[in-house]
């Protein structure tokens, strides 16, 4: 986010119960909530997230959002590391390293 | 709706559909009698209760710890002692595990991404079977080092399953189908259609949603 220049609270990344502060952020933090957690509102969000940023985000968000559920469950299912340089940004963005 | 990349997901999709590497000739042995469904079921598993799974114990013991939610991710974390367990009980090798990861993690990415755009899932069916590609079976140079399983190089999220060849290169043209490839990572400012750092936005909450820290 800082390379790109985006103002925003870093700690809504890591802190679900952080408003980020920004609507586009918003709407992509709702978005992924409902397509991850199976909601029922998952239409909902869809339309909220296409007419924040466009219907052309959807595709983009929901395939990210893919990426890495399946990031998440290669990494976790094979017990890869995290390595001690994420520390510092652990910090930044709310959550505990470790 | 249109999936955002112009590279075709069929090249990662195929082993999806076909039978797998190792699960092809374990299958016959242990799992299922035909073993062109092993695949198929390994990864439709992932769409099913664990109580009407098809798949063996052990199997279904490591699957239900590949939820597909969140939280469940983490209140029993999978252990190193649980993936040697794990090919002991099958009667094979670590690999088999490693195609496990990779079949099941895939499916939930493409799934998920279908779901969100609102489009069907895509066909598991029986028919598109291919044999077992037996140079994928080549001795590789994965050692293990500090994951639960051999990787090719030190553990990492681009080596987690360099063990197996065709689970790591199907991971690689995933990951550059839905997101970004392996190259295109360290561009920050990148823009395929979406400013990177909304993208970031999606892999964070995800991650957090998992409890995955990565």
């Amino acid at each position: 986010m800082q390379s790109s220049g985006i103002d925003f609270d870093l700690e809504s990344i890591g802190k679900a119960d952080v408003d980020p502060g920004r609507q586009d952020a918003r709407d992509v933090f709702r978005f992924t909530d409902a397509l991850v957690t199976h909601s029922p509102s998952l239409d909902e969000a869809r339309a909220a997230l296409a007419s924040t940023l466009g219907e052309q985000a959807v595709p983009f968000v929901s395939a990210a959002v893919g990426n890495f559920e399946m990031m998440n469950r290669i990494l976790d299912a094979t017990g890869v590391p995290v390595p001690r340089s994420m520390a510092a940004i652990a910090v930044e963005i709310g959550i505990e390293y470790g | 709706m249109p999936l955002p990349s112009s590279r075709s997901l069929a090249r990662p999709t195929r082993p999806l559909v076909t039978v797998g590497t190792i699960w092809g000739r374990v299958a016959a042995n242990r799992l299922v009698s035909a073993p062109r469904r092993a695949v198929r079921n390994l990864a439709l598993r992932w769409r099913q209760e664990p109580e009407t799974s098809r798949v063996s114990g052990a199997s279904t013991h490591i699957l239900s710890r590949m939820a597909p939610y969140g939280a469940d991710l983490n209140d029993m974390p999978i252990t190193d002692g649980e993936v040697s367990s794990f090919a002991s009980a099958i009667q094979s090798d670590i690999e088999a595990y490693v195609e496990l990861v990779g079949v099941v993690a895939r499916t939930v990415a493409i799934d998920t991404t279908l779901r969100g755009i609102g489009a069907p899932l895509i066909d598991l069916g029986e028919g598109q079977a291919e044999p077992a590609q037996v140079q994928d079976r080549a001795p590789t140079s994965a050692k293990k080092r500090s994951a639960f399983v051999p990787t090719i190089g030190a553990a990492g999220a681009t080596s987690a399953l360099s063990s197996v060849r065709s689970e790591d290169i199907a991971q690689e043209d995933l990951h550059g189908a839905l997101y970004l490839s392996y190259s295109e990572m360290s561009h920050l400012t990148i823009d395929k259609g979406i400013p990177r750092w909304q993208l970031e936005l999606a892999a964070a909450r995800t991650s957090l949603l998992n409890q995955c820290f990565f």
